[in-house]
């Protein structure tokens, strides 16, 4: 699958003396079994692009292609496409309302147009794939734990068996454990299973961690595309837009402006820790 | 959808929007009792002198007052003709079949429809030049008399302007869900009225539970900053200053003014 | 005895399984904790550790089952003293949006103040210094709806402020903001804690904000894992990772160094001090 904006430009309360132009002339090419994330200050336009991913918004101008096709063609079925790119939104337990957690996951699959038997399968393959297990399904979901319900409502979408799945700040409020399952679960995807994952996140740590490819967003435009070590090399355009580096970006600097000559283009811990190690102990002891 | 605004305050600055809301309310039941009581030409004339210097005063655009009109449109037209067939008083001026419409018919619709309008923009100053908030703040006063017959009448006034603090979130929450479940495939247009009522169980149970949640939250909040009902003072006490008083003088003017004018017929 | 302090508290609560059993279970168990006047405490414990019911018994909320909670000697279980702890140890939830009970800030600042019947120009007074504290003043006749989550947290503090308490206990008061956000709440509380020695309790699953407590605390299971200064806390990493917590950066990336055999001292959490010694290894 390839998803193809073209020139948007998305612009709120059309006409009024409030109009904003949140989205200015963007465009992006995502395929399956990518891994992007989406950074940006609050308010520089990364939730309103996102929404346009799936049609949830229209834009008032350029268009979305999906496979070559405008999504917002009257002959095109919108709903369709809708289950092909999985949206989740922030706090997404806070969509849950069914009174079974199995109920809820088959939700979209019935949407979707599935029998209730294949609903069912769908939603025990999606259940099974975040990590709930078979005795929780008849529970109701406000009866978990916060991670779990996370869980349950990513799940909910994943039914849907989606080739692109685009998450907003999916680990908003969770604990490192959490997150980590969360993250876990999207490497996963993307790499067993070739969705296209698309991640907005406000932790540089984990986009150096996990995205493939960065892209910044800044007042409506998309400021840099690239892959993590590359755009986390602009650190002082980045700190203009309000973001930051990973903190171990920081600290290499540090060091090598004290006088060690360790590279500063790192961004994770593994490779902070082979630098500083070839540094202090010289080639002979490297990797021991 | 966040910088939607509450009731339909007009924010200008004006001798009116400065009262103090008790002062307002009281106008207001004031200028509806007028309303009612006035039965002749020249008490209709006061109260439309007094409406428009009012208005005047307001700095609030004409436009703005008529726009409440709308919705009572129907009601007026039809309490009107009612009126024009019903009432056979004085000279007939149309003789068709049953239909006979007499010169006190058509006066007295006149009168009503009169009456209601002047109802809807007497009651639209208050809402436009006073904020919700401050409109509680002024029932609460005013209606303090009646916790003497146990009704909790801070607590509803505190109901009061924590809804009005909650909407614009809830408008925020409910625009999220219905995306939320648009991107699950749900189908809000398609089937038949039961269908219809159906598809819109996905946005209403999550806004329920959450709005419950909120609620529980708030409770704990407000318990922690030692909320505990009417033994409270205020950041903002209401107070009458020279103004409010004058105010209050000429709302009693108009009244004797009015049933003067009654009597004289 | 410190302004908080807490005595072999235990906290069960009640809820039912599907056959409707009532079922009792141990969210705190067995705490003891000693705050000191002015100090910047933090409580570290990942989801479902009993940091939140710890917080609610700080402020009256909860009744231990068992134990005593004091707060600057009043005792909690005690129901009179309810409120003038709730005015001592006042408490700032995660949620910013269901926590602000009017339309305006400075009306919202206010509230706490009303409650306890302080009279009006005194809560004038209050309000202004409050705003100042944590940099709001510009926004006092801003609708707090517009506002954002750390500027609305920072309205919750004021509002807690204007209440003028010896302590300030935060239930993850960051979780839910985004990276600037965090930053300021955070340095409110510092300047909180340094220049009018409010005492701060924060509760947080973010190590960041832990590296200048003067004491900390790691909650799991209900119980106090560890306690100590952070050079102590942070020198044992693998029992925070045991908790599910992670450690600060530079925590970690010497404690990775050390493993792979580079001679650093335990317990490294500032940025000046493992450069510092990366300079003296290199030199040497």
């Amino acid at each position: 699958m390839v998803l193809e904006l073209k020139n948007i430009q998305y612009k709120y309360n059309v006409g009024m003396s409030s109009e904003i132009e949140a989205i200015k002339d963007v465009n992006l090419v995502i395929k399956s079994g990518e891994f992007v994330g989406i950074i940006g200050h609050t308010g520089s336009g990364k939730s309103t692009l996102i929404q346009h991913f799936n049609g949830l918004l229209k834009p008032t101008g350029g268009e979305v292609l999906c496979d070559g096709e405008d999504i917002f063609d009257k002959k095109y079925d919108i709903r369709r496409h809708r289950c092909n790119v999985g949206m989740v939104f922030q706090y997404p337990e806070h969509q849950l309302f069914e009174s079974s957690i199995i109920e809820d996951v088959c939700f979209g699959p019935l949407n979707k147009g599935l029998s209730k038997d294949d609903a069912y399968k769908a939603a025990k393959k999606a259940l099974s794939l975040v990590g709930i297990t078979e005795d929780l399904y008849e529970k109701s979901p406000f009866e978990l734990s916060g991670g779990q319900k996370r869980r349950v409502a990513i799940a909910g979408v994943l039914a849907m068996d989606p080739e692109m799945l685009i998450l907003d700040e999916p680990t908003a409020g969770l604990d490192p454990v959490g997150r980590d399952a969360i993250y876990k679960l999207l490497t996963e995807l993307c790499a067993e299973k070739g969705i296209a994952v698309v991640v907005v996140s406000h932790s540089m740590e984990d986009m150096a961690k996990y995205a493939k490819r960065l892209i910044v967003m800044y007042r409506g435009t998309v400021l840099f595309d690239d892959v993590p070590n590359e755009v986390f090399k602009h650190r002082d355009e980045l700190e203009k837009c309000g973001l930051t580096v990973p903190k171990i970006s920081y600290i290499m600097d540090k060091i090598m402006q004290a006088g060690v000559p360790v590279r500063t283009d790192i961004i994770n811990m593994e490779d902070a820790k082979e630098e500083l190690i070839r540094v202090l102990t010289g080639f002979k002891n490297y990797g021991k | 959808m966040s910088n939607i605004t509450i009731g339909q305050y007009y924010n200008v600055n004006s001798i009116i929007h400065k009262l103090d809301p008790r002062v307002k309310l009281f106008g207001t039941l004031i200028f509806i009792v007028a309303l009612f009581v006035a039965n002749n030409s020249v008490s209709y004339a006061i109260i439309t002198f007094s409406l428009v210097a009012v208005i005047i005063a307001s700095k609030v655009p004409f436009i703005r007052l008529i726009k409440g009109m709308k919705q009572i449109l129907i009601i007026l037209i039809i309490s009107s003709l009612c009126n024009m067939f019903f009432v056979k008083s004085g000279n007939t001026l149309v003789h068709f079949g049953a239909v006979n419409i007499t010169s006190g018919g058509v006066i007295k619709a006149a009168y009503i429809g009169l009456r209601l309008i002047y109802l809807v923009i007497g009651t639209s100053v208050m809402t436009l030049t006073t904020k919700p908030s401050d409109m509680a703040d002024g029932l609460e006063k005013s209606l303090g008399f009646l916790k003497v017959i146990k009704i909790p009448v801070h607590e509803i006034a505190m109901m009061m302007s924590l809804a009005l603090r909650f909407i614009p979130t809830l408008m925020e929450e409910t625009d999220k869900i219905i995306k939320a479940q648009t991107a699950r495939g749900a189908d809000f247009e398609s089937g038949g009225l039961i269908r219809k009522v159906k598809n819109y169980i996905p946005i209403l149970v999550p806004l329920f539970v959450s709005s419950i949640e909120r609620a529980l939250e708030l409770a704990t909040a407000m318990e922690a900053r030692c909320y505990r009902g009417g033994v409270r003072t205020k950041f903002r006490p209401l107070k009458y200053n020279k103004t409010d008083i004058i105010a209050y003088g000429v709302q009693i003017l108009f009244l004797a003014g009015i049933i003067c004018a009654n009597l004289l017929s | 005895m410190g302004i908080v302090q807490t005595l072999n508290l235990v906290y069960d609560y009640i809820t039912r399984d599907e056959y409707d059993n009532e079922i009792k279970i141990r969210a705190i168990d067995g705490l003891d904790i000693d705050v000191e006047k002015g100090q910047f405490i933090v409580v570290l414990g990942r989801n479902g550790s009993g940091k939140s019911s710890f917080a609610k018994h700080l402020n009256a909320l909860l009744r231990p089952t068992s134990g005593t909670v004091v707060i600057n000697g009043l005792d909690t279980s005690d129901k009179k003293n309810k409120w003038s702890i709730r005015q001592e140890a006042g408490m700032v939830f995660q949620n910013p949006d269901n926590q602000l009970v009017s339309q305006i800030v400075e009306d919202d600042v206010a509230f706490g103040a009303e409650n306890l019947a302080v009279p009006t120009d005194e809560i004038r007074y209050r309000v202004n210094k409050a705003l100042l504290s944590v940099n709001m003043t510009d926004y006092r006749m801003r609708a707090v709806n517009n506002l954002s989550g750390g500027q609305k947290q920072r309205v919750a503090i004021a509002g807690i402020m204007a209440m003028e308490p010896e302590c300030i206990i935060l239930d993850e008061p960051t979780a839910m903001l985004d990276p600037v956000g965090r930053r300021e709440v955070i340095e409110s509380l510092r300047k909180l804690n340094l220049e009018k020695g409010i005492t701060v309790i924060l509760i947080t699953h973010h190590m960041d904000e832990a590296i200048n407590a003067d004491n900390i605390f790691v909650m799991d299971k209900g119980k106090i894992l560890i306690s100590g200064k952070p050079s102590k806390i942070f020198a044992n990493i693998e029992l925070l990772k045991e908790a599910g917590l992670e450690v600060p950066v530079v925590t970690e990336l010497a404690y990775e160094l050390k493993k792979e055999g580079i001679e650093l001292p335990e317990g490294l959490i500032y940025e000046d001090e493992l450069i510092e010694e990366v300079v003296k290894l290199y030199k040497r």
